[in-house]
């Protein structure tokens, strides 16, 4: 998968799972204030990105600092990296 | 009406969660579709002699068990009559294949001893285990009043399976039959089992053991008037099919008959699986919604309730498991009954002569799937299935022990039968169940007022389900609050 085919899974992922609008999912969105998730979405995203890629995660403090969708971009796309 | 919380489900967390809630000082109503409180706690009465259905045993209630502060919170400390089970064996192991059989003592301390004296070459690794256990029991939120409540753990999620933790004992397959048999407590076969849930059901019997006089039963009156006695109201009969929301909160319910009850508040305990049912579209997001139907809910079981000619002695205050072959236990149901592990225990062994038994073996939906339609169980089919079963598990009871010779067949209850009692899909014995990599629900959901509670959120047995009501009432009031008034009465 390439890094553009990761990004555009995730971002239509977390759109449909979290009802949002594509136009406001840029890089630099912040998930929380901008996207309108708070503390308790986090797991509902952890297993999102969990079903959208196959994968487990587990690294809590990676998943605690994240505040934009690009920080999630980075995220998965050093797992597939990890995994592949 | 107006309240300020309704409750749905008058099961063990629901009350629970409903004497909390009464005793703050809110008008609290209760919900019920079964035509009783508690349908599967509350147990039944068949030729004299009363079966408990959901409740045998509980753990940690000794006099410096952790689980005794809450006990003696709710009140139930002066209402109910507790009995110790066997100190020299509450349960006990028998292995078909070679009619071994082996014995837990009550406490830490004489389990580490007992093992050790069995199995001396791994004493060591006997005690590190055990220490273990004993660390992650009593460290569960509110049996340690003072442990963090971590509202998102991808670490306690993560980790060791049951089944990898014993790797260590695997020359000695008779200590990990041992170790493991309480997954059936659970219904999380322990190679997904994660090993702090064993510790939280296995850990508080390994601490100590007792039964109540007058079982499941006398548990629901003494909640039951707890409840009346702060003001809270049950209504049964009562099955809730909407919950009501306006400006992005909860306001209520609705009811089969279209009655429209409001609250601030609303506690569903019923199986999680089933809250989006509840729900209008567009109120809570798909993610959470397909995370709660996605659930892994837990394998079912067939209950054989009988009676002994004999009495039967040898159960008295000791229940028994029996496993085909030494070796991790597994509640596999793609075998015949025969080859599956199962439980017994003595019905209503607080005072008397014990001559009722209750025998649980793990059993697929796929063995009554067929009857699963409504008004199917009076189907000539279904009753055959039942008879035929029935007089298998009585043969493998007597075969097993000599003591279950003269058993006559009272009632069996069937996946089909759990899932009418409990509502949990696929008649799973203990709704959704904790599995390694499953994040259960928080009590807290994204809409305000809307909260959750039962087994599913904790873990199950009256020491899960009693957390679970505190966890869920402990979002609302406050833990602080709650723990505060806990540790006033310890």
């Amino acid at each position: 998968m390439t890094e553009a085919e990761v990004i555009e899974r995730i971002d239509s992922s977390l759109a449909e799972e979290f009802e949002l609008d594509r136009t406001d999912m840029t890089a630099e969105a912040n998930i929380y204030e901008d996207l309108g998730l708070d503390s308790l979405d986090t797991v509902d995203m952890v297993i999102v990105l969990e079903g959208a890629f196959d994968f487990k995660i587990r690294e809590e403090e990676a998943i605690r600092a994240i505040r934009t969708l690009g920080d999630i971009h980075r995220f998965v796309l050093g797992k597939v990296t990890e995994n592949s | 009406m107006q309240y300020d919380s309704i409750i749905i489900g008058a099961g063990l967390s629901g009350l629970t969660s409903a004497l909390l809630l009464a005793r703050s000082g809110r008008r609290v109503l209760v919900l019920e579709q079964h035509p009783q409180p508690a349908p599967v706690v509350r147990g039944f009465s068949r030729d004299g002699f009363y079966f408990d259905s959901g409740f045998h045993y509980a753990g940690g209630l000794a006099a410096d068990g952790p689980f005794r502060p809450l006990f003696r919170h709710l009140g139930l400390e002066s209402k109910l009559e507790l009995f110790p089970f066997a100190e020299s064996g509450f349960d006990r192991l028998q292995i078909s294949a070679t009619g071994e059989t082996f014995s837990l003592p009550v406490g830490f301390a004489a389990i580490k001893a007992q093992l050790g004296k069995q199995f001396p070459a791994v004493q060591a690794e006997i005690d590190d285990y055990l220490d273990e256990i004993a660390g992650k029991w009593s460290n569960f939120p509110y049996l340690n009043l003072d442990t963090d409540i971590a509202d998102f753990g991808i670490q306690t999620v993560h980790g060791a399976s049951l089944q990898e933790r014993l790797q260590v004992f695997s020359a000695y397959p008779q200590l990990q039959s041992l170790l493991s048999m309480h997954s059936l407590l659970y219904g999380v076969t322990p190679e997904v089992a994660p090993v702090s849930l064993n510790a939280q059901v296995a850990g508080s019997y390994y601490h100590s053991v007792h039964g109540i006089v007058g079982g499941g039963r006398a548990l629901v009156a003494a909640l039951l008037e707890l409840l009346a006695a702060a003001g809270g109201e049950v209504r049964c009969r009562a099955r809730v099919t909407e919950l009501l929301v306006a400006d992005a909160a909860i306001k209520g319910v609705r009811l089969a008959d279209g009655e429209e009850l409001s609250a601030a508040e609303v506690l569903v305990t019923i199986n999680p699986a089933q809250l989006p049912e509840l729900l209008s579209p567009g109120v809570l997001r798909p993610a959470y919604l397909k995370r709660l139907k996605n659930l892994r809910q837990t394998g079912s079981a067939y209950i054989i309730f009988a009676k002994s000619r004999r009495p039967l002695e040898f159960l008295h205050r000791s229940n028994l498991f029996i496993q085909p072959q030494a070796g991790v236990f597994t509640a596999d149901t793609d075998c015949p009954l025969q080859e599956r592990p199962f439980y017994l225990t003595a019905a209503d062994q607080g005072q008397g002569e014990v001559r009722g038994l209750i025998g649980v073996v793990p059993a697929g939906y796929a063995e009554v799937a067929e009857w699963a339609a409504a008004g199917m169980r009076q189907a000539e089919g279904y009753r055959a299935h039942k008879q035929r079963i029935g007089e298998q598990l009585l043969e493998l009871f007597a075969a097993n022990c000599p003591e279950l010779a003269e058993l006559e067949l009272l009632e069996l209850a069937t996946p089909l039968t759990l899932r009418d009692y409990s509502l949990a899909p696929a008649g799973a014995i203990y709704g959704v169940g904790r599995f390694l990599g499953q994040y259960n629900p928080h009590p807290v959901t994204r809409l305000p007022g809307l909260f959750l509670s039962g087994q599913a959120i904790a873990a199950p047995g009256l020491l899960g389900t009693l957390v679970a009501g505190y966890l869920t009432c402990g979002s609302i009031l406050g833990h602080e609050y709650l723990r505060g008034e806990i540790k006033a009465c310890c």
